[in-house]
């Protein structure tokens, strides 16, 4: 009776304030709870290590300029906050939009696209923040796949300290937003509680990793599967759809957009005409046909151990991070073979296995995709260093877990992929050559660059005003709307290139005949190096700034730029190495650094005191 | 023009917010195992010590009454701790002498405890009936059945378990219908009972505000005396105790066991489907009109007083948003981002119907049925049209209330002078302040202690 009496006097909904605020503390705490199944001290070490591993000098190392990818991200985001549109030029579908669109929400909270220096820059801290957030996700993922605090610890530490994983992992890019989703939605799938609530996020984040990198699609299988393995006998058949159906939702966007847009099949396929003639306004370009261009892109098949896979093991992963690497892998092996007999490591060794087989498939394989696979590469050795250590007596296990961590340290800093981390800064050429520009160039100029600094150029600020007429190299080679209408398929519409490495063999690849044609009849004005560190891990960064000759306006009109494509690589090569020999290197450091920028790098400096100036003359 | 637009916009947003909270409502049964511990069924009965008044309120039954009669004396109970009141209005002769053929012979077999009433006063309505029924009960707890009613046999030993155990004033039993072949709108029908009893009934008893269902409720008679009865103008007469009840904070306990519902069947034609709808959002609309759901404590709860007895005019609007919806999406240009936030609606109601077909596949599960694929093909052919039939049903319910809002006036000038002489008031509302539950119990456990102890029965019988 006298429950009675407390139910109908405390009543839920007529609380005073300070009750409301107990209740609100209580369910804070009750989130700390659910995000620390372990303990929850060792992951908020866990979260502060991983912090500084991270952030110390990420925005200098690796550097900017040396994937133009995160400039197209970077140019995106920018459309979205500035044209209201997914991309600055049409939007070929290449990728589904989520990630610009929520790093454009970044930016937009953070105060801009220049709170942090550049529109990449603001990118990596986002990523940063991402890293912090996937630490005690990874954490509690590996607790309710099976493994102990210990095993948590390690692959949490291994997230965070691989030397492999840090390089990637600053970079902005897709694939660390995807991972976020993908990490949280195993963490909500994997509830201990299974409540339904949970389940139907889980759905919802699914869906979101796949619309920020469909790459996502590879670790379906495995959802799948958990999905299955613990469906809860009391929720009956809502236990799959609630998974199912949310996630469904959410990716169908993607396809409803281009149907919107009249642009889910190629032209010409009868299916647009259903939906009125949008399509016929733009450039055709359509979901389906860019689905079958991704699906298809080469790599040099499954069974070439000369693959690009194997090529950029050998190249670029293995000599970063060999420990995460091949024990990740043996780990994998591991768990996938002891999970014939036992299926609950079925599980942790398939969530390895599926990117695996994605990178290993034959198909075309940036480095970056590595990042797909490192969190599993983590969790399954953890899982398995884990449980080994478990067999040591009392109270060694955790110690051992850190002289584990520590011996790995000594040994990236023997191999020498630790210190450039931390030490190097390539990224100073192309902020030198950056402020230059912006103070040197006439705004209204007509400039071919790389993406890498696309957005900055756009944006109003560092050192200078917006530049309007600068335009990515890949637009200028193919996106008719910018080869055909604004440069008139005509290299005398050209007035300066940006060159960086290896941007020559783009042009020849894409058989950029403007882009060639303005090359050959261009004289270097300038040209930044940065110092050079550890060629094998970050090949040097140098920018240069050539300026076009045209010929005078009444003289005859310039020859025919197909023909005259044909064999001009070969020429602007030597021109290239020529004034490669004839520039100097070296000069004073003209670089300036935001704030940010400047306290990464004075992290950086505590660690090792180092030169950090980029040649300019 | 693009207020049009920004107002759509509003619209498909407003909409799709409130067709994910209904979602989540229809789920909220399955979020988690303590959500089923709940509302099952105690594991063992206690002894029989409640004295139950069971009201058969009827009308034109003659072809069922006897059948329930002796249904409801058969239940699995001590028969002198039950009271059971069939109440007839005079003029229904052919009913009449069925039950009092049906009495004749228990009295033959020595069964004394069902008894027949009659009243000769208007209005001739359900609620009128059940306040005679009071007048006349000597039960600590009330309860009621229809006449087309199939309890089960236990259900009065889990209720009595369960306030013996819990001092619950108010008990709320699952109802559900069963023939989800009979029709083609029979499916949808029995789904929408067996979401409102199995999953919302239930967080709404959480939140403290329970539109009470018709039948298989078991209240304390004292309370019901202080509630003053049933509002005998109020066609909804079963939700506007509940909002009453839940304004007088008193707790609402909510059981629901698959396999302890009370069975019922759906209506025969598409008429008496609409007509039934009708009569219920036209009761819902005058329990908004009472306003005694603007008593309740607390706001969330207010919102969701308003909520349910508003749903009728949001099922309205869901159905004629959708053409709008559909119409933008392709045959308008906006932007791409617009027509996909007009377009939400319509995926959640994609969504309705595929927790729908999960329900289906859930019910004949724990009632060891089986639906066939056709079964499942029909629930989505006919899921449009029974929107279609509910919207109809809205509709009507609304334009009636306008309209009959006079008419109604006069029945309550008509009955005043009789109601007055019964000493129950005219419209019964919530007293000030919450209910006096503390000494209520007192009273009733004083009640149950004078209860003799019924030789025979075991203190904690096992179930079986």
């Amino acid at each position: 009776m006298d429950s009675l009496l407390d139910r109908s006097s405390h009543h839920p909904y007529g609380r005073s304030k300070s009750e409301l605020i107990l209740q609100y503390r209580e369910r804070l705490n009750g989130l700390l709870r659910w995000l620390a199944v372990g303990d929850r001290k060792v992951i908020l070490v866990l979260m502060v290590a991983g912090f500084f591993a991270q952030s110390v000098n990420m925005l200098d190392y690796p550097s900017f300029t040396f994937k133009d990818d995160e400039g197209i991200y970077a140019g995106q985001a920018w459309a979205v906050l500035h044209l209201g549109r997914l991309t600055p030029y049409t939007y070929f579908y290449d990728h589904a939009p989520a990630g610009w669109l929520l790093s454009a929400a970044w930016m937009a909270l953070t105060g801009g696209m220049q709170t942090f220096g550049g529109a990449i820059d603001s990118g990596r801290v986002f990523m940063l923040a991402l890293h912090i957030a996937m630490i005690p996700l990874l954490f509690r993922l590996t607790r309710q796949l099976g493994g102990n605090a210990i095993s948590a610890g390690l692959a949490a530490a291994l997230f965070s300290l691989s030397p492999l994983a840090i390089f990637y992992q600053r970079m902005f890019l897709l694939d660390n937003i995807m991972l976020f989703w993908l990490l949280m939605s195993l963490c909500l799938l994997l509830d201990e509680k299974g409540r339904l609530s949970h389940v139907i996020l889980s759905g919802v984040t699914f869906g979101l990793a796949f619309v920020t990198k469909e790459t996502a699609i590879f670790s379906l299988p495995v959802m799948v599967l958990i999905l299955w393995r613990q469906r809860r006998a009391h929720q009956g058949i809502f236990a799959i759809y609630s998974w199912i159906i949310p996630m469904v939702m959410v990716v169908s966007w993607y396809p409803f957009y281009a149907i919107l847009k009249g642009e889910l099949l190629g032209a010409g396929q009868s299916f647009n005409l259903l939906f009125g003639g949008n399509s016929s306004t733009g450039p055709a370009v359509s979901l389906v046909d860019a689905l079958k261009w991704q699906s298809t892109r080469g790599g040099g098949g499954i069974f070439n151990l000369d693959n690009l896979f194997w090529q950029l093991v050998r190249k670029e992963w293995f000599p970063r991070d060999p420990f995460l690497l091949a024990g990740g892998a043996a780990a994998i092996l591991f768990n996938l073979v002891r999970g014939l007999f036992k299926r609950a490591w079925l599980t942790p060794g398939l969530l390895g296995l599926l990117p695996l087989i994605y990178l290993g498939r034959g198909g075309i394989v940036f480095d970056y995709y590595i990042l797909f696979l490192i969190p599993f590469l983590c969790l399954n050795l953890g899982l398995v260093l884990g449980q080994l250590l478990k067999y040591l007596p009392n109270r060694l296990p955790s110690g051992a877990a850190l002289i584990v961590c520590g011996g790995l340290l000594v040994l990236y800093a023997l191999t020498g992929s630790l210190a450039p981390l931390y030490t190097e800064h390539p990224d100073a050429a192309g902020r030198a050559a950056l402020s230059w520009i912006k103070q040197n160039v006439p705004s209204q100029s007509y400039i071919i660059t790389r993406d890498d600094l696309w957005t900055d150029l756009h944006e109003d600020g560092r050192g200078g005003p917006s530049f309007p007429n600068v335009h990515s190299h890949w637009k200028v080679a193919s996106d008719p709307a910018v080869r055909d209408t604004i440069f008139k398929d005509d290299w005398q519409n050209v007035d300066y290139l940006i060159m960086s490495p290896g941007l020559i063999e783009s042009f020849t690849t894409t058989n950029n005949k403007i882009a060639l044609a303005a090359l050959s009849h261009a004289t270097l004005i300038k040209r930044w190096t940065a110092l050079p560190g550890n060629i094998a891990l970050h090949p040097q960064q140098f920018i240069e700034l050539w300026k076009v000759n045209k010929p005078a306006k009444d003289s005859a009109p310039a020859q025919d730029s197909t023909r005259f494509a044909n064999n001009l690589s070969q020429q602007i090569t030597d021109i290239m190495a020529k004034a490669e020999q004839s520039l100097p290197v070296g000069g004073k450091k003209t670089e300036t650094g935001t704030p940010w920028n400047n306290f990464t790098r004075s992290l950086g400096n505590l660690i090792k005191p180092g030169p950090s100036t980029a040649g300019s003359n | 023009m693009s207020l049009v637009y920004f107002s759509l916009l509003i619209v498909s947003v407003l909409l799709a917010l409130q067709s994910a909270y209904s979602a989540a409502l229809m789920l909220y049964a399955w979020q988690d195992e303590t959500k089923r511990r709940q509302a099952q069924v105690p594991p063992t009965y206690k002894r029989p010590r409640i004295h139950f008044t069971i009201l058969l309120p009827a009308r034109h039954e003659e072809a069922v009454i006897q059948d329930t009669i002796q249904r409801v004396v058969d239940l699995n109970y001590p028969r002198e701790l039950m009271q059971i009141l069939v109440i007839i209005e005079a003029g229904d002769h052919g009913t009449i002498s069925k039950v009092n053929e049906k009495l004749a012979f228990l009295y033959s077999q020595g069964i004394f405890n069902a008894q027949l009433i009659t009243f000769t006063d208007k209005p001739i309505n359900k609620p009128h009936g059940l306040n005679i029924g009071l007048h006349h009960a000597k039960g600590n707890v009330i309860t009621i059945f229809d006449a087309e009613d199939e309890p089960h046999p236990d259900i009065l030993q889990v209720v009595n378990t369960v306030i013996t155990r819990e001092f619950a004033p108010v008990v709320q039993c699952g109802v559900q219908l069963m023939n989800f072949r009979d029709r083609w709108f029979s499916a949808l029908n029995v789904l929408e009972y067996f979401f409102w009893f199995k999953s919302r009934l239930h967080y709404q008893a959480s939140a403290q505000i329970v539109p009470l269902g018709g039948n298989t409720v078991f209240v304390w008679r004292q309370l019901l005396d202080w509630l003053g009865g049933w509002d005998q103008y109020c066609l909804t007469e079963d939700a506007d105790v509940g909002i009453r009840l839940s304004a007088a904070s008193v707790p609402i306990r909510v059981i629901y066991e698959d396999e302890y519902v009370t069975k019922e069947e759906t209506p025969p034609t598409v008429g008496q489907f609409i007509k039934q709808r009708t009569r219920w959002n036209q009761g819902f609309l005058q329990v908004l009109a009472k306003r005694d759901w603007l008593k309740l404590p607390g706001f969330y709860q207010k919102f969701l007083a308003l909520y349910i007895l508003c749903s009728p005019l949001l099922q309205l609007m869901t159905l004629l948003y959708m053409p709008v919806s559909l119409w933008t999406m392709f045959f308008v240009k906006v932007p791409a981002w617009t027509a996909l936030l007009t377009s939400l609606p319509f995926y959640l109601l994609i969504i309705q119907l595929l927790i729908n077909l999960a329900g289906l596949h859930e019910f004949t599960r724990a009632h060891n049925l089986k639906a066939s694929p056709l079964d499942y093909l029909r629930t989505v052919l006919s899921f449009i049209p029974y929107q279609v039939m509910l919207g109809w049903g809205a509709l009507r319910a609304c334009w009636r209330h306008l309209r009959g809002l006079n008419s109604w006036e006069k029945t309550v000038h008509l009955g005043a002078h009789r109601q007055a002489a019964a000493g129950l008031p005219l419209r019964p509302h919530v007293p000030a302040g919450p209910a006096p539950l503390g000494s209520m119990a007192a009273q009733f456990r004083f009640e149950l202690e004078q209860e003799p102890a019924t030789p025979g029965i075991l203190e904690e019988a096992k179930v079986g």
